[in-house]
């Protein structure tokens, strides 16, 4: 059974404008000790799919109309709030793009760590033995990602620390409960290019280490190709196509997929040849039928503006959305 | 049904929803309607009240501390007087006070605020001190001051709160003109050959209007208030001037028992500062939607 | 942290130097004769000339502001024309009344307003938020004086629950006058009756003038804990399993607490300021009733002695303020 297993979400944001249909039926697993890199461009919704897992996006007054979130066999969308406590920072980490606004600047470090710490603990916050632990732990984590004199450091604060040692210490926080899964959404691209290459290191050998299963949501191929064990195309609320890295990339089946790749220059691109996507993505607030890509793909066809196309299985977990590669409208 | 892009918005669009959201705001509505009342009170004067006599001094000891009755609906005080015409006399005294106020202060804080924007250096050093100075005046007793020294009377009471009223329109006025200095517009007229005053006066002034005017909105509940405090105190009202703070002063000597003499002109001067905060803040609303709350 | 301190204190020299002399010119731009007046009206010209040597007032203003500065230093904050006593004696009486009130009203204000504010943001828009912007807004409106007196008929005259007025009942002993205010003097002295006493006296006047105050920390609070529960580092906090109530408590209180912090000072100088609405009504003996009675006799030095300790008290609470701005912030601290 998957670590992580979604099936046919929607979720819906009703707003001033209308009501912005967010997610239109996003199918996605993750098993133990994989590394899941969720692409798609931005606002096709894969924020809040990450979100959603941990159950974070209010609801009201967003809705899950249709579908499940399954976490190790217990329903997500089912839980109560204290149940999903449970859940984060213990079997759950999660962490975000910007180092800089996700640490609370008026506290040193060691507070904030040492409070996930002690819920990861389960301990007693008032307990002197227990702070102590949560301590030790702390110095031990942040050890492990790379910051040197950790038991000092402990002392700091947010703004004492560069960029990249910021969001490793977020990285610490994330995974000092041991989790079974990492949510991660754009962990290097609020960071230098230099920083980015050590912090994805970092993370693919501390996940390897402990086997932890990830679900790295980005926008950046690159990323996932150095990461990733599987990858998941979104657009415009759906996983169009699925896959392990070797088959997607390799053999790209859906349209959207094949024009993502082409569009990453290599050093075989001549100058000036740069291969775009014409058309933009999709307004969330418009009803459609069909495929959502449809507008702007160079094989659609009349049929494929009918219905939505279901998923074909190429084999081997490889499966496409689209009705040429064999899905039903 | 298909929803338009909310790619860019036009002003129209926004002005529409910012009155929508006016009108939805029920407080606001509270406010623009205690504020009608209000003014319709000050403006009708002598000719809507039932003994307009008593607003120029007529007494009638005859009828001394009646209490609320159908004749008289806020009873009487210790000169017969009937409260309620006193109370809606009080109006339009408060409301001329306090809109002078906000008014003088507007403008002599705006082009003290306006000169020190716009010309920096120097001249923006001494005047802003001397504007943080004077905020860190208490402002009450230097308006008592100022009044006291002038004299009994209306307006120099209004002068006097004034005087302490003008620094945070000039600090708001100096923001704003900082601002708009380096606008477009401003270097246009600069290098059409404009002289600074020009500038200053038709160009910059004009758009920074907006500002000002909420903050004179917001403003004039509590200039009321100040005003009140001033009759309270029994500083620069002349009697038998029917001032909101000068009755409920007078009617100290008569509580417990003659409770009506003084509950009613408080009560007048809490709603009169409160349909003006109301209407402040939904005005605010109205034309800064960015600066809520 | 020491040069923060140290540096804003030498700042402080210039603003005591202008105030004195913004007070100064003031006063003496002001019409008004308080020689003659203090003379009274059948006085001769040389008994009006002789009074105005005796205070120095015959002597060029440059060095009439030189002698009330310098003396303003020593000690000596010059004679109640009035009274013929020296102001600093009066204010040593007057001010720490008053203080004791102000303080008391913010401390009323914070109690309850900060938890006001914290509880109106985090249900916002429902019922319990509805209900406290109201008050807010009514509290905001109501004026001082009125209150006072609505205060002083329900609770001294109808109910009888607490003492009509004054600080103290004139046939009790107060507790020896260490700092002047009757609540701390009693604690120290371990006088608990004499504390429930003035407490009584107290409560009245110290709720009539927290009101205002108390309902906008109440709408600050509001307003930054909504603007702090928006940022991602709150998200990080609930992502990680922290509970919603360690979240509010430690890490959004004081987030949403600095905003507040401006707010305070700034009625500090406010309260101290029209303190006089509110000891009207209670014959309270404070520096507004006193300011007062020196403006309507157009005695000079008691007014200029009240405006600049105000002025004072309000420069030395928002160094202090801007103090605790560096202990809560730390970005501040090591600028």
């Amino acid at each position: 059974m998957a670590l992580l297993s979604i099936e046919n979400l929607h979720l819906s944001i009703p707003s001033f404008e209308g009501e912005a249909r967010i997610l239109n039926g996003v199918d996605l697993s993750v098993e133990r000790g994989e590394i899941c890199g969720l692409v798609g461009e931005t606002g096709c919704g894969k924020s809040l799919t990450g979100l959603s897992v941990s159950k974070l996006v209010p609801s009201p007054p967003a809705r899950y109309d249709q579908g499940s979130i399954r976490f190790d066999g217990q329903d997500i969308l089912a839980l109560s709030e204290n149940a999903m406590r449970a859940l984060r920072g213990r079997r759950i980490g999660m962490i975000f793009q910007d180092p800089t606004t996700n640490l609370n600047p008026l506290f040193r470090i060691g507070e904030q760590m040492v409070d996930v710490a002690l819920h990861s603990m389960g301990a007693n916050r008032w307990s002197g033995s227990a702070r102590r632990e949560a301590r030790e732990r702390c110095i031990a984590m942040l050890e492990r990602v790379g910051i040197q004199d950790a038991h000092n450091r402990l002392d700091d604060y947010p703004h004492q620390f560069s960029g990249g040692m910021r969001q490793r210490v977020l990285i610490a926080m994330a995974l000092i409960g041991r989790p079974d899964l990492l949510i991660a959404d754009e962990p290097t691209t609020a960071l230098d290019v230099s920083v980015q290459a050590q912090i994805l290191q970092l993370l693919f050998d501390i996940v390897r280490e402990d086997k932890i299963a990830v679900l790295l949501i980005t926008h950046n191929l690159g990323v996932v190709a150095r990461l990733c064990t599987h990858v998941a195309v979104m657009y415009a609320g759906r996983i169009i196509e699925r896959g392990t890295m070797a088959d997607v990339f390799n053999q790209p089946s859906h349209p959207y997929t094949k024009a993502l790749l082409a569009a990453v220059p290599t050093q075989k691109t001549r100058k000036g040849t740069l291969q775009g996507l014409g058309g933009s993505v999709p307004d969330p607030y418009l009803p459609h039928a069909g495929c959502r890509f449809a507008p702007r793909c160079a094989w659609a066809e009349a049929r494929c503006g009918e219905a939505v196309p279901t998923e074909a299985d190429l084999g081997n977990g490889h499966r496409v959305a689209c009705i040429k590669a064999g899905g039903t409208a | 049904m298909t929803t338009p892009s909310t790619a860019h918005p036009s002003r129209w669009q926004n002005w529409q929803r910012s009155l929508y959201r006016f009108r939805q705001s029920g407080l606001s509505i509270a406010g623009l309607a205690i504020v009608l009342v209000l003014l319709v009170i000050a403006v009708g004067g002598s000719w809507i009240v039932p003994f307009p006599e008593h607003i120029s001094g007529g007494i009638n000891t005859a009828a001394r501390f009646k209490p609320p009755s159908s004749l008289y609906w806020f009873g009487t005080n210790e000169l017969g007087q009937d409260v309620f015409t006193l109370v809606m006399a009080g109006a339009r005294v408060s409301l001329i006070a306090g809109f002078g106020v906000v008014m003088i202060a507007a403008i002599l804080g705006g082009l003290i605020g306006a000169l020190a924007g716009y010309a920096g250096g120097w001249i923006d050093d001494v005047l802003m001190r001397l504007t943080d100075l004077m905020l860190t005046l208490p402002s009450l007793i230097l308006a008592m001051a100022i009044a006291a020294a002038l004299g009994a009377g209306l307006d120099n009471m209004v002068f006097a709160i004034s005087m302490s009223w003008w620094p945070g329109f000039a600090r708001l006025v100096r923001g704003e003109v900082i601002a708009k200095k380096e606008d477009l517009f401003v270097q246009a007229a600069r290098a059409l050959g404009a002289s600074d005053s020009r500038i200053l006066l038709r160009h910059v002034l004009p758009n920074v209007m907006s500002p000002i005017i909420i903050k004179m909105s917001l403003d004039m509940g509590f200039a009321i208030l100040a005003v009140a405090a001033l009759g309270f105190i029994g500083i620069g009202v002349k009697p038998p001037t029917p001032e909101w703070g000068s009755l409920l002063s007078l009617a100290r000597g008569y509580l417990p028992d003659y409770w009506w003499t003084a509950i009613f002109p408080g009560l007048a001067i809490f709603f009169a500062v409160l349909g003006f905060n109301l209407l402040g803040d939904g005005l605010r609303d109205l034309f800064d939607p960015k600066a809520r709350r | 942290m020491i040069r923060f301190i140290v540096r804003r204190l030498v700042l402080l020299v210039p603003v005591f130097i202008g105030l004195t002399l913004l007070v100064f010119t003031i006063s003496h731009v002001l019409p008004g004769d308080p020689v003659k007046l203090a003379a009274g009206p059948q006085a001769t010209a040389e008994e009006i000339a002789s009074l105005s040597r005796e205070f120095g007032m015959d002597r060029p203003l440059p060095q009439q502001y030189w002698h009330y500065a310098t003396g303003l230093l020593q000690g000596d904050w010059g004679q109640s024309v009035l009274t013929r006593r020296p102001v600093a004696a009066d204010l040593k009486i007057y001010l720490p009344a008053t203080l004791e009130l102000v303080f008391a009203a913010i401390f009323l204000a914070i109690l309850i307003g900060i938890p006001a504010g914290l509880l109106s943001a985090i249900t916002a828009n429902r019922w319990p938020d509805y209900l406290t912007r109201i008050l807010s807004l009514a509290s905001i409106a109501m004026p001082r004086f009125f209150l006072a007196l609505v205060l002083q008929l329900v609770f001294a005259m109808s109910l009888a629950w607490l003492p009509l007025n004054g600080r103290f009942p004139i046939i009790d002993l107060p507790p020896p006058a260490i700092t002047g205010m009757l609540t701390i003097d009693s604690l120290l002295a371990g006088d608990w009756l004499a504390f429930t006493t003035s407490c009584e006296h107290l409560l009245m006047p110290a709720l009539a003038m927290s009101l205002s105050p108390l309902a906008t920390i109440t709408r600050m609070m509001r307003a930054s804990t909504l603007d702090v529960l928006q940022q991602d580092y709150v998200l990080t906090e609930r992502a990680l399993g922290l509970s919603q109530s360690l979240i509010i408590l430690k890490y959004v209180l004081r987030n949403a607490f600095s905003s507040t912090l401006t707010v305070i000072g700034l009625y500090i100088g406010w309260l101290l300021s029209g303190s006089v609405l509110v000891e009207t009504v209670f014959d309270w003996p404070g520096i507004g009733l006193y300011a007062t009675k020196a403006i309507v006799t157009q005695d000079f030095m008691p007014v200029m002695g009240v405006t600049l300790s105000i002025g004072f008290i309000f420069v030395l609470v928002n160094l202090v303020i801007d103090l605790l701005y560096g202990v809560i912030n730390p970005k501040v601290r090591y600028q």
